[in-house]
């Protein structure tokens, strides 16, 4: 490990403690008032002074959202929307990448520049015309629409991120191979692809959890259990119960499940991915 | 490069497009052909059709009308619009800037020698790997009026009289959303910042420690200039972030009560679809876009030298 710098002088080390203890309690405590909520009976959640430590635990909210609510048809959707924009945002990118890294070719610049341009335009100036297409072209309330409008922020992030990375694997190893008479296809599959593995899986794993997180398209373009995703089902549990916050805050228990995972798993390669400008915050 | 493009005197047309179109760009067409479809039948034509909408009244379903700067003279005499504009302002200076503030202050005090660094990295981390519509559901319930803990907390403490209704005081709700804003975001800050202060190379720390440099000299001749580049990036695409996000305003208050806590993306929702005035809706979404387009710019002007370094 790296040591620290300049700092490191006394005073300041007195501090340190109690500000991590503060940032820590103020980090966790909402995540720990989630799940003890989760765990309570309405009894003990719906009284003048709440309980700061659950005296009884009970699982009727887990359950009521396995075997009583739309959350299972949430979650499938969520999953296979989240899929299915990985897989098609890797492919799209992973070409796209080659070719503006590798070959020579009129346009790639405008092809580099408008990926990055359009990385940076936020989805709220997009919803309304997406809207729209997705309307005409009879995609409302299905997943398939949810796809399209999510390769709008995967393919740009997946293509940069993945063209950063290619730029790394020396062009030498390649040429040999081209010597050899691989073709240019080849040498992507078997050359730059394996060697580019750890950059594939973070760019995976950003553009699951992204689409995964996403709210506004899903809240615009489907309004029925059939299409709608993790996300926006949570919003549609308020209206269905008076007493809501123990189901709600168990279901967001489980939806956080995914992302907070899959960003331990790949956390080592967060930071670089972050400072490509990969993720928006 | 140039060795490659040898002349092929058989075949002069296909060398001639060769030369016009760079040495590969048969296969390269074929290879960006799905992305370009993305760029531009996802993102740039349906941008355009954006500006183009906020010049009409489009119903949703219905035929559009050209009315020119209509719908921006409807914003202009609209209090609700103006109400949004200032707190979008609000709302995302003070997020952002909060953000920075936090973000740096333990940013600094994760990069010393810390048992459990790694852990605390990791759970410092959480709020931003967690979907933001969890983290502002779990913070409305915190908010919450007679079950809320926070109500709760702070009355036993004595800090308050009687109970704060958090998201429905005018008064208020802005900063309570502000506050989850920042809660929710100042990991991503911290992150980027640590990275930052870590690519500092320990020799000017020690240069400066042999020049009699004081902790606070240091911090502000080789740590500020050092994340100089680092913290450019950051606030810029958060900026942009920060202002077009709906999920806290929608989830927390509905930009309410009485429209106290609207922000622009909020109310270009309700307009839009809500409203079924796709226009009207266009133009509220576009309000701040000279500022929105001049940050993007900016923003993918430095994205793009960061990547030829």
């Amino acid at each position: 490990m790296k040591r620290s710098g300049g700092i490191r002088r006394s005073w300041w080390r007195l501090f340190t403690w109690p500000v991590l203890g503060v940032g820590l309690f103020w980090t966790l405590f909402p995540f720990y008032w989630m799940l003890t909520t989760a765990l309570k009976p309405n009894d003990d959640m719906y009284r003048p002074e709440p309980l700061l430590v659950p005296v009884r635990i009970t699982l009727s909210h887990f359950h009521k959202v396995f075997f009583d609510s739309h959350f299972p048809e949430f979650f499938r959707n969520s999953a296979i929307v989240a899929l299915a924009t990985t897989v098609l945002s890797l492919l799209v990118g992973i070409f796209a990448a080659y070719a503006i890294v590798r070959l020579d070719f009129r346009g790639k610049n405008l092809i580099a520049r408008g990926l990055i341009f359009s990385y940076l335009i936020p989805p709220v100036l997009l919803f309304i015309p997406l809207f729209e297409l997705i309307f005409k072209i009879g995609l409302l309330n299905t997943r398939e629409g949810l796809i399209l409008a999510y390769l709008t922020f995967t393919v740009p992030f997946t293509t940069w991120l993945l063209m950063g990375y290619f730029r790394t694997v020396p062009v030498a190893l390649e040429e040999a191979a081209l010597v050899d008479g691989c073709t240019r296809l080849m040498a992507l599959f078997r050359i730059i692809l394996p060697l580019s593995t750890p950059a594939i899986v973070v760019t995976a794993l950003f553009s699951f959890t992204l689409s995964w997180n996403e709210f506004l398209f899903a809240l615009t373009f489907t309004s029925n259990p059939v299409s709608q995703t993790v996300t926006v089902g949570l919003t549609s549990t308020v209206a269905e119960d008076v007493f809501f916050w123990g189901v709600m805050m168990a279901a967001a228990f489980l939806i956080a499940i995914p992302p907070v995972v899959l960003y331990l798993l790949g956390q080592r390669w967060v930071v670089r991915g972050l400072t490509a400008g990969a993720v928006k915050g | 490069m140039a060795t490659h493009v040898m002349a092929r005197p058989g075949i002069p047309q296909r060398f001639q497009l060769k030369r016009v179109l760079g040495r590969d760009y048969a296969l390269a067409y074929w290879m960006i052909a799905p992305s370009v479809l993305v760029l531009f039948g996802l993102i740039a034509f349906p941008f355009i059709r954006a500006i183009m909408l906020a010049f009409y009244s489009q119903p949703i379903g219905g035929e559009g009308r050209f009315i020119g700067l209509e719908n921006y003279r409807t914003l202009f005499h609209d209090r609700i619009w103006w109400l949004s504009f200032k707190n979008t302002l609000i709302y995302t200076i003070f997020g952002v800037g909060f953000k920075t503030a936090v973000g740096l202050a333990f940013a600094l005090i994760l990069h010393q020698e810390l048992r459990g660094r790694t852990i605390l990295r990791a759970l410092l981390f959480v709020p931003w790997s967690v979907p933001i519509v969890v983290d502002a559901f779990v913070w409305r319930w915190i908010y919450n009026d007679l079950n809320g803990i926070l109500n709760y907390v702070l009355y036993k403490l004595h800090l308050i009289n009687e109970y704060v209704l958090w998201t429905s005081d005018p008064k208020i709700v802005l900063w309570a959303i502000i506050a989850v804003v920042v809660w929710q975001g100042t990991p991503f800050y911290m992150m980027n910042f640590l990275a930052g202060l870590q690519s500092i190379p320990d020799e000017l720390y020690e240069a400066a420690e042999i020049d009699g440099a004081s902790t606070f000299q240091s911090f502000r001749h080789v740590t500020l200039p050092g994340l100089k580049s680092v913290l450019i990036v950051v606030t810029l695409l958060s900026t942009i972030w920060t202002s077009n996000e709906l999920q806290f305003v929608y989830i927390l208050s509905s930009g309410g009560p009485a429209h106290m806590s609207e922000i622009f993306p909020t109310l270009a929702f309700f307009t839009s679809i809500l409203g079924r005035e796709l226009g009207l809706g266009a133009a509220v979404a576009l309000s701040f876009f000279p500022l929105l387009a001049s940050l993007i710019v900016l923003g993918g002007r430095v994205l793009l030298r960061g990547a030829e370094e």
